[in-house]
């Protein structure tokens, strides 16, 4: 009878310890769901140097910190985490996959986001198609019109997760295809000949109508100083001096804001498509 | 016999709950509030009978490490209308506390008109001062004075009154302040009590005017319009919102030092 209760007490001792983990890693996840990320993110640290831990618990506290992270737009401790994921658990680590490489093109980092993804092996169709949306999403991104083209043939519209983003997609790169090619050159010009007409011609046409203004009360004041005093009058030099350097910036001013507009728009393009991307998996693994 | 370790194990949970509310307030009590947050979350987690309680403690924890919004929060969590009338009091007081620490003085006043409505025979003098010092934060002066004229009677404290004192009374009007800077550069800088900065943009106002008299007087129009009525008009408008921001930051000067008397008189009652 000694020997059966000696047997119960470890066997006991045991299922405690294991259970205790499990218990640990639930009372993260309500820490989690409650939004109490300092808390969580403490709890876990202290999970994680158990070394009595098994591999998918692990893998489940890097999911979680990996998430607390990203909530937290602290994009590349996220995917620290992500990364540490191992391969033992599919659910566990396509989660960190997709993750870690949406973060990546968060980052700016296309291509090792695309390799992720490349490598990656979906187990079943829903997967298969975010795994393209992703890589849709990520061509866009390096506008690799080629590429994006021929992965359009793998979006169906049949998946509820990926539908509406895939239209998005495809209405982002009309709208990147459809972008003006204004060039600097122009816009240079223009202004060299007009003040301020160059960044009209980019689309600031505020600050075009502006900058054509301040020349025109400069030049004016200049003109002034020059038909009363003389060319090598105070006011002359001052306001011709002052007005030449204003037309001299407004032409190189010019030119860059071409570049900046495209930059703009650009970076709104390529803002809906990182939400494109990141919608999907929201609804799909969260 | 697994009856008997069954018995055994039912017992031990009130134990080893028993142990861990234990531990959470000697974390708390030894100032490692994250480890205390932790301990209390647990103890929610786990269902503990005492939930308030908990969430008490828990926002205590937040409020020392300044996390005042977090702590409204925390408190909000809690059933207000469950535990023992000096619990309920408590969470009342420190809802309305955090609030006010965090900025957030309509929700402090409203926390506290809730106790007032709820558990009107609780009174503190801490729960008053708050709400006198919420009305003065949102420059409700009058309506300040008055519960802090009740306050004294209540506690029967010996003036001096505060709210006598003219500069608390009347405070500066933005507005005002902005709108006579437009008319009479400067003035609105010396009345928000800045009469330096007024002068500095009164001699800066004047000489563009001056500039621009000149410049028509000798003929030059483009520049005595563009520049002397051009640089008058940009120093005026910015003048003006100048004038407006010393105002406002005359108030809260002003209200962070009558805040400071009120709660030197409340100190009176708060120690009796």
């Amino acid at each position: 009878m000694r020997s059966y209760s000696f047997l119960f007490f470890i066997f006991l001792f045991h299922n405690l310890n294991g259970q205790a983990l499990s218990d640990e890693l639930r009372f993260a996840q309500h820490l989690v769901v409650k939004k109490n990320y300092e808390e969580a993110i403490f709890v876990l640290n202290t999970l994680q140097q158990n070394p009595k831990l098994s591999l998918i618990q692990r893998d489940s506290i890097h999911i979680f910190l990996g998430n607390i992270y990203y909530n937290q737009k602290d994009l590349l401790r996220s995917n620290n985490h992500f990364d540490s994921v191992s391969v033992v658990s599919h659910r566990l680590s396509s989660e960190a996959i997709f993750f870690s490489s949406f973060n990546r093109a968060y980052l700016k980092s296309y291509s090792e986001a695309k390799q992720k993804m490349i490598r990656y092996v979906p187990i079943d169709s829903t997967e298969r198609q975010l795994r393209f949306l992703e890589l849709a999403g990520l061509s866009l991104l390096q506008r690799d019109f080629k590429k994006f083209d021929s992965l359009q043939h793998f979006l169906t519209p049949t998946n509820f997760v990926t539908d509406l983003q895939e239209k998005d997609l495809r209405e982002q790169q009309k709208k990147i295809l459809s972008q003006p090619k204004k060039s600097p050159f122009v816009a240079a010009a223009l202004s060299a000949i007009v003040p301020g007409a160059g960044k009209f011609y980019a689309g600031n046409k505020g600050q075009g109508v502006y900058t054509l203004l301040i020349s025109a009360v400069l030049g004016l004041q200049a003109w002034e100083g020059y038909h009363k005093d003389g060319p090598s009058s105070v006011r002359f030099i001052a306001y011709g001096t002052l007005f030449t350097s204003l037309y001299i910036g407004t032409i190189w001013g010019s030119a860059f804001s071409v570049k900046l507009r495209r930059d703009q728009l650009n970076e709104t393009i390529n803002d809906q498509i990182l939400f494109d991307m990141h919608i999907p998996l929201r609804t799909f693994f969260h | 016999m697994i009856k008997y370790y069954l018995i055994c194990t039912f017992l031990c949970a009130p134990f080893f709950i028993d142990a861990q509310t234990k531990l959470a307030d000697s974390l708390l009590a030894a100032g490692n509030y994250l480890q205390a947050r932790v301990a209390y979350e647990r103890l929610l987690y786990q269902g503990y009978s005492l939930p308030n309680d908990v969430l008490l403690k828990k926002s205590y924890c937040l409020k020392a490490q300044s996390q005042y919004e977090e702590a409204y929060n925390t408190l909000q969590r809690a059933d207000f209308f469950q535990g023992a009338d000096s619990l309920k009091f408590n969470l009342y007081y420190e809802s309305a506390l955090n609030a006010y620490l965090a900025g957030k003085y309509d929700l402090c006043l409203s926390k506290v008109q809730e106790q007032h409505y709820y558990l009107p025979e609780l009174n503190s003098p801490m729960i008053d001062l708050l709400e006198i010092m919420a009305l003065n934060q949102q420059q409700k002066i009058s309506d300040a004075e008055k519960k802090f004229n009740q306050f004294v009677t209540r506690y029967q404290l010996p003036n001096p009154n505060p709210y006598s004192n003219r500069k608390f009374r009347k405070l500066k009007n933005p507005e005002k302040a902005e709108s006579m800077s437009h008319l009479l550069p400067g003035v609105g800088q010396m009345y928000a009590g800045y009469v330096g900065q007024g002068l500095v943009s009164l001699g800066i106002q004047a000489g563009c005017v001056t500039f621009a008299v000149a410049s028509f007087i000798h003929g030059y129009y483009f520049s005595g319009a563009y520049t002397g009525v051009g640089l008058f008009y940009m120093f005026n408008n910015g003048g003006a919102r100048h004038a407006r921001y010393l105002a406002e930051q005359k108030n809260k000067e002003r209200i962070t030092e009558l805040n400071s008397e009120v709660k030197n008189v409340a100190a009176k009652a708060i120690k009796k």
